[in-house]
């Protein structure tokens, strides 16, 4: 609140980026006592509690899994700015860019321009006491499964950019003409 | 840092783009429609800007998906986003007042969900 009130001449996303934090907090906080509610037996017999928190924990590992575009992006454009300021510092080929970067730095200005504990139950009880630990175990498997997945996916990928095949942040390799089309200012620098 | 030490201040409407509601405008057209009276902007300005935490709704000051389903070209990330948004932001709103009513011993949890209205 603080953040979007010290900005309030204009709006930009990452101006409030900490307030995400503090969702995050909150959102654990929230799910967290749902599963407790659902295992203490408060939605026994509502079975359709674990499928929306498995829903919802799928959807927000989807966008997990968008942020590494959204970071690989803001690579791209700090990559190209950072070109930019290079040019800047040393507008006359200093040695700092190195010889192949000042043999191409005239062309490359001229682009520029551009949660199960037991509940003690018996006779009848007993199986309510199961649908209940039934639920609060989906429960729980509904919001961790889909994080793990995708953790377990990122791990692998990551494995993969070991092996310099990054999957998010692979760089094909172009020429002068294919970077300055794509405005990949940064390769054309190199 | 900003304010004090770097003295550099915020940006007034001639310096930057923004967007508003649904489109985005140019310095000179914010001048035109609020270089008289600001506040309103400045008012719209700290609204979006809890709204994009809470409903992941306006982006940097615009209601992109809103602008995108009144011309029938809503990408399918626009609904993971707001959904999934919504659907957390509602089960935190239910979770604060479930603990508001029952007024028992707050746990560790139910506290962290106290601190984000004061500290986001």
């Amino acid at each position: 609140m603080a953040n979007a009130v010290l900005a309030f001449s204009y709006a930009k996303d990452d101006i409030v980026t900490i307030a995400g934090v503090f969702y995050a907090i909150a959102a654990y906080a929230a799910v967290r006592r749902a599963v407790v509610y659902a295992r203490s037996g408060g939605l026994s017999g509502r079975s359709w509690f674990p499928r929306r928190l498995l829903s919802l924990a799928a959807a927000w590992a989807v966008r997990s899994s968008g942020v590494h575009h959204v970071v690989n992006e803001h690579a791209f454009r700090t990559r190209n700015r950072l070109g930019g300021v290079a040019t800047r510092v040393a507008p006359s080929r200093s040695m700092a860019l190195g010889p192949t970067a000042a043999a191409s730095d005239r062309h490359a200005a001229e682009r520029r321009t551009g949660q199960s504990d037991a509940e003690p139950q018996s006779g009848a009880r007993v199986e309510v006491a199961m649908v209940r630990r039934l639920i609060a175990g989906c429960a729980s498997l509904a919001v961790g499964l889909p994080g793990v997945v995708l953790a377990l996916g990122t791990a692998v990928m990551m494995l993969g950019a070991v092996n310099d095949s990054p999957p998010w942040w692979r760089v094909d390799p172009v020429n002068m003409s294919e970077a300055a089309a794509l405005r990949d200012q940064a390769t054309s620098w190199r | 840092v900003r304010f004090w030490y770097l003295d550099t201040g915020l940006p007034t409407l001639s310096e930057r783009a923004s967007g508003f509601l649904l489109e985005r405008l140019e310095p000179d057209e914010l001048q035109r429609r609020f270089g008289e009276s600001p506040r309103l902007f400045y008012a719209y300005n700290v609204v979006v800007a809890v709204l994009s935490v809470l409903f992941s709704e306006p982006r940097d000051g615009l209601f992109v998906a809103t602008r995108a389903w009144t011309r029938s070209d809503v990408h399918p990330h626009a609904y993971l986003a707001v959904g999934s948004s919504v659907a957390m932001t509602l089960l935190i709103l239910v979770a604060a007042i479930a603990m508001w009513r029952r007024r028992r011993q707050l746990e560790r949890p139910d506290r962290l969900v106290g601190v984000l209205p004061r500290l986001s």
